[in-house]
């Protein structure tokens, strides 16, 4: 197969402008989070850093922000392992259920979150009220779940059982077969199972609004209210932390990947 | 590639296997059928057959990986029939597609049967380095597969199932995949290594020529069951079946009946081989290897000769294959021409499509074989 790169002008530019729309909105809250008053301005007419005294000094902020890594953390942690557990069975179970239990594994995906987000509701009345967060973060987990369930079967799926087979003629137990073989082969899918169970899990606003009360809420809880009720450049200030979160994270994931590759053809790394 | 004798470690542990009556049937379908074998310790055997034959499931009954409905394997007299493949069953299998690990170098590979066993640091990295020394891939450990060439990537697959030396090496068409020229190299070298470190080895391949290149003893399978089991060369030789006659080599089979010490095919006497003791009316096949064959420019109208060791017809094809002329002679009387290889020399003179050729042979060269009912 040849691709010829396809250059023109034209492409070029419009590849330019659709960067431009996707972009520009974010850029936008820039200036805005600079600002010094207490109404949003796109462009202030005094640049101040009030607003980010405010949030990252704020306990508010702060606790929402804890509580958000908190329950991602986990609902990340759940999802992952449930989910590989579960895509495990979908490739190698030969049961004659197999079709239907992986229908029913993506629903959660095909619900509306709404139902998703009620049900955890009443499990929530039924647990004791210091557990709400922990309901909150398998509410999470169920939502990411289905796409972590399936990024990882995919992984799996891609290993020739011949090696499995070659692994365990080899010698090697259970564990070690998982240890050596099975889990480094699959690593890479199940970290971009665990990256996107974090990015859905943290973005998850309909569970925790459900869920909320005084002294538990998360960072897009407490976004949602400080729209609704504040609406001050502090919604920026967490806007553009929150941006440049991600960025240094991918940033952080290319060069770890670049360093994996580096160290897979280098043979002095071994 | 030739081995280094230094880096040789014989293998101690090498076992005696034995089949008896292995049977297994898959979703109805009898894939074996009592397949008996006797393997001695530090013996090249090749399962040998066409596709569908049972090959590749009788060895992956003796690896563990399919379980008999019936019968019995025994390793150096234990019984293992029912025993998971793994450490306890110590067996090491060379897959068709070699099964290299992607994410480990070359070493880590070879490494792997000894970490699992949990074998000293120091002991894996010097055995590690013996064995790949054996195997010619000591500059190459620290490669990943990836970057091996596939008779490369074979010897790590080796390597890694000789490292632990296992009580038997299984291989499963380990050839398969590789360019001609390289697979004989590999062929020649397998041979060398294995009588080097007195490994026994159980080889599944469909070729008969690397089956009689390799193996001391060929175990012909068909149908889910041994046809013949023997060296090679009788095989060859002496097959007990026109099946056997036909899948081992080109053959010439002239089928006939027994009468006054003749063999009468068609209306054409066959003198039989001296000192056989075949009795007038039974039904028997006449194996004439082609390469036994001579041929030369006939007598145009000549039928037959008194000593039933000789043959006339026309050249029907006649073409030049390198090492030997390949001829087809149409010989009336027969149902099929007369295959016949001979050595491209000065001493034989070439044949034109359409010439009259006498064909003789010496009457010990042919091989009788009894046709049984089903035979036509």
């Amino acid at each position: 197969m040849s691709t010829k790169p396809i250059s023109s002008p034209w492409l070029a530019g419009y590849a330019w402008v659709l960067l431009a729309l996707l972009l520009i909105p974010l850029i936008a809250l820039v200036p805005i989070s600079f600002g010094d008053s207490a109404t949003m301005s796109a462009l202030p007419d005094k640049l101040s850093l009030r607003w980010y005294r405010e949030v990252l000094g704020g306990q508010e902020w702060r606790n929402a922000f804890s509580w958000s890594l908190l329950t991602t953390s986990v609902a990340t942690l759940l999802a992952t392992s449930v989910g590989y557990l579960a895509a495990y069975a979908i490739v190698h179970s030969r049961t004659r259920f197999k079709a239907i239990l992986e229908i029913l594994m993506l629903m959660p995906m095909m619900v509306p979150t709404v139902i998703v987000a009620f049900s955890t509701y009443i499990l929530a009345t039924w647990m004791p009220a210091n557990a709400t967060w922990l309901m909150i973060a398998i509410g999470q987990a169920l939502l990411a779940l289905p796409v972590a369930t399936l990024i990882m079967a995919a992984s799996l799926r891609g290993i020739d059982p011949t090696i499995l087979r070659a692994a365990v003629s080899l010698g090697g137990q259970r564990a070690q077969v998982f240890r050596m073989v099975t889990l480094p082969i699959a690593m890479h899918g199940i970290l971009s199972a665990a990256a996107l169970s974090f990015l859905i899990a943290f973005d998850e606003l309909l569970i925790a609004v459900f869920l909320t009360k005084p002294g538990l809420e998360t960072l897009p809880v407490r976004i949602y209210d400080s729209v609704t009720y504040e609406l001050t450049p502090a919604i920026a200030v967490v806007s553009v932390f929150l941006m440049g979160l991600i960025s240094l994270a991918m940033i952080a994931g290319a060069l770890i990947r670049r360093f994996v590759a580096a160290a897979a053809s280098n043979p002095a790394s071994r | 590639m030739t081995m280094t004798s230094e880096a040789a470690t014989r293998v101690s542990n090498s076992a005696s296997v034995h089949l008896e009556a292995i049977s297994k049937s898959i979703g109805g379908t009898r894939i074996l059928a009592g397949v008996d074998l006797d393997v001695n310790a530090g013996e090249f055997v090749t399962l040998l057959g066409p596709s569908g034959s049972g090959k590749t499931s009788t060895l992956m009954a003796i690896a563990g990986f399919v379980t008999p409905d019936s019968g019995r394997i025994t390793v150096r007299g234990r019984d293992v029939t029912v025993l998971p493949p793994g450490r306890e069953r110590d067996m090491g299998i060379v897959f068709q597609n070699y099964a290299l690990f992607p994410h480990m170098t070359v070493a880590e590979n070879v490494a792997y049967p000894l970490k699992v066993r949990r074998l000293p640091r120091r002991e894996i990295e010097t055995r590690v380095a013996d064995v790949l020394k054996l195997v010619q891939l000591d500059a190459l450990a620290d490669r990943k597969p990836a970057r091996l060439s596939g008779g490369q990537q074979q010897r790590v697959a080796l390597a890694r199932a000789l490292v632990f030396e296992p009580s038997v090496l299984l291989m499963d068409e380990p050839m398969g995949a590789l360019d001609v020229r390289l697979k004989e190299e590999l062929q020649l070298e397998l041979r060398r290594l294995q009588k080097e470190i007195g490994a026994t080895v159980i080889y599944v391949t469909h070729d008969q020529n690397e089956a009689m290149l390799m193996s001391d003893r060929v175990a012909l399978m068909r149908d889910g069951q041994i046809e013949q089991y023997g060296p090679g060369q009788e095989l060859y030789r002496h097959p007990r079946s026109l099946f056997a006659a036909r899948f081992l080599g080109d053959s010439n089979l002239l089928k006939g009946m027994v009468r006054d010490g003749w063999l009468d095919v068609g209306g054409l006497r066959i003198a039989l081989p001296t000192g056989t003791l075949a009795a007038t009316g039974e039904r028997q096949a006449a194996l004439l290897r082609p390469e036994t064959l001579t041929v030369r420019e006939g007598a145009t109208g000549a039928l037959m000769s008194e000593d039933g060791a000789c043959l006339y017809g026309t050249v029907r094809d006649a073409a030049f294959v390198g090492q030997a002329m390949r001829y087809e002679i149409d010989v009336p009387g027969l149902p099929e021409p007369l295959l016949v290889h001979q050595v491209a020399c000065a001493a034989h003179a070439q044949l034109a499509i359409g010439m009259p050729a006498q064909i003789t042979w010496d009457r010990d060269d042919i091989h009788l074989i009894a046709l049984g009912d089903q035979d036509e």
